[in-house]
């Protein structure tokens, strides 16, 4: 009798449920193909970029599903390509604008890490700054995020992540330190977003930071780091103006050498001259402590000029020209081109 | 003496200037009450009007929940047809393509829920119909009273 009556509870709420909610499934794509012709290549090269699958969900009122799986070149796979999962997140609404995000992120400490990351469709420019390519950030976190958005008049917004960190990999984390990143914003305008951002982390030094980039020293004896991090960042993109701007300084600790200073910073203006067209300008730069053991610096700065051609807000073209010093102060020219889709 | 009474009258004059260009723009900003435009939700939903500013947060993606604290559900006209058109421009203050990228972005984030887009009124209106706690935007001529309308005050 008690079973029947659950049974018969069950069945209401369930249908009751599926009848009031209809999910909400949509998945897109990104893609883009590039050329290079670089000084010291000396050669025009065709060369694919990603193949982003960016799948979200709207399971229920208060829960939903974010996940993105990107094919893309790798040359140590043995078809010279591999798929790998970016982000899969799981978030639950539980009051107003807040949200527990659980899943792989785009580790937030980045403006541009948790806005572009892969939709290359999106980036103002050709590439990301050099703050990925030296490998300065974590750009993934596997972890639980508490966030809330858009707060009050001025539009507040917070994000503190906790997660496995650097020395971890999807489904473990070499030590028992976790990760922070904190990140804290404001929109007081339409189109205008500023924050400041930092991050914590305890790591060997011979970790696989399959989260991050392979621009780190491979060939450093073993000892723990710790590596604590701040940055700010101030974008306006609204009408005819583009204006992005970020600054960090990434500070590793150690037993070997100490503490070491790294900075990185880089500016991009643009101006719509035509509905279409948007030239601009990036100016991009990491310095690397000289007694730094984690991190290798291979470029110093780049400066980049260049123009964007927006056929759609899903096709989009940029040709940009880049003069790159490198670590020897040795410098190059770089003319690079992009056709970037979203479909 | 007489330079600085002269000076005194033109800073004056100018700040009366200047004060009513500012009025006047911000009362022209606050007439501009979406002309033509009609703003709808579900039959059931509770609210019948809503302060300027909490409806552009909500239409913008920038609230996701209703005062009851269920979530908003957003279905707009793509910004192909004339009301989709309009409300890009009037609403957003944004071109079909800015208006587009908007979305596209914000979803990317993983920060907003995707709204539902529709070429056709009708079928946006029918969606509203059939979502509780939805919210769009309609030309005032394609109204139908199996949506409610919502008042929006300044």
């Amino acid at each position: 009798m008690n079973f029947n009556r659950i049974f018969f509870i069950l069945f209401f709420v369930l249908t009751t449920v599926v009848h009031s909610f209809s999910q909400v499934t949509q998945i897109k794509g990104f893609a883009n193909v590039d050329m290079r012709y670089t000084e010291d290549e000396d050669n025009l090269m065709y060369f694919l970029g990603e193949q982003d699958l960016f799948i979200t969900s709207r399971v229920t009122d208060k829960i939903s599903f974010l996940g993105e799986s990107v094919f893309k070149y790798s040359p140590n796979s043995p078809t010279s390509f591999n798929v790998s999962m970016e982000r899969l997140i799981i978030g639950y609404n539980y009051k107003g604008n807040h949200s527990l995000l659980i899943g792989k992120h785009h580790t937030p400490f980045s403006y541009w890490n948790d806005r572009y990351h892969h939709g290359r469709v999106f980036f103002p420019t050709v590439d990301r700054p050099l703050l990925f390519r030296q490998g300065l950030i974590e750009i993934h976190t596997t972890g639980l995020i508490l966030q809330g958005l858009n707060l009050g008049k001025k539009k507040y917004g917070y994000q503190i992540l906790v997660g496995n960190g650097i020395g971890s990999n999807d489904f473990s984390d070499d030590n028992t330190f976790k990760s922070v990143t904190a990140e804290v914003h404001a929109k007081p305008k339409r189109g205008m977003k500023l924050g400041l951002t930092g991050y914590m982390d305890k790591f060997s030094s011979d970790a696989k930071d399959h989260h991050s980039t392979d621009a780190h020293n491979d060939s450093i004896p073993v000892f723990d780091i710790f590596q604590l991090s701040g940055g700010a960042y101030f974008t306006y993109f609204r009408n005819k103006y583009e204006f992005l701007a970020e600054a960090h300084l990434v500070t590793n600790d150690n037993d070997s050498v100490g503490m070491t200073s790294n900075q990185s910073f880089y500016a991009y203006a643009g101006y719509r001259i035509k509905d279409k067209i948007v030239p601009y300008l990036k100016y991009d730069m990491v310095t690397i402590d000289k007694k730094e053991l984690f991190f290798k610096q291979s470029i110093k700065k780049i400066a980049s000029i260049g123009v964007r051609y927006e056929f759609s807000y899903l096709a989009v073209a940029k040709l940009e020209y880049n003069l790159i010093t490198d670590a020897k102060d040795k410098s190059k020219n770089g003319v690079y081109f992009q056709m970037a889709l979203g479909f | 003496m007489n330079t600085k009474k002269i000076l005194n009258g033109k800073v004056l004059r100018l700040s009366l200037l200047l004060l009513l260009f500012t009025g006047l723009t911000s009362s022209s900003k606050m007439a501009g009450n979406y002309n033509g435009l009609v703003v709808i939700t579900h039959s059931q939903t509770s609210v019948g009007q809503l302060k300027k500013s909490v409806f552009e947060k909500m239409i913008f993606g920038e609230k996701q929940t209703w005062p009851n604290g269920k979530a908003v559900f957003i279905g707009l006209c793509k910004p192909t047809n004339p009301t989709g058109i309009q409300v890009a421009k009037d609403i957003f203050d944004m071109s079909a393509n800015e208006f587009n990228k908007y979305w596209l972005g914000l979803v990317f984030e993983g920060k907003c829920k995707a709204p539902a887009l529709f070429s056709d009124e009708d079928d946006l209106i029918n969606f509203i119909a059939n979502t509780p706690n939805s919210i769009g935007v309609i030309s005032e001529s394609s109204y139908k009273t199996k949506v409610k309308r919502i008042t929006i005050n300044n």
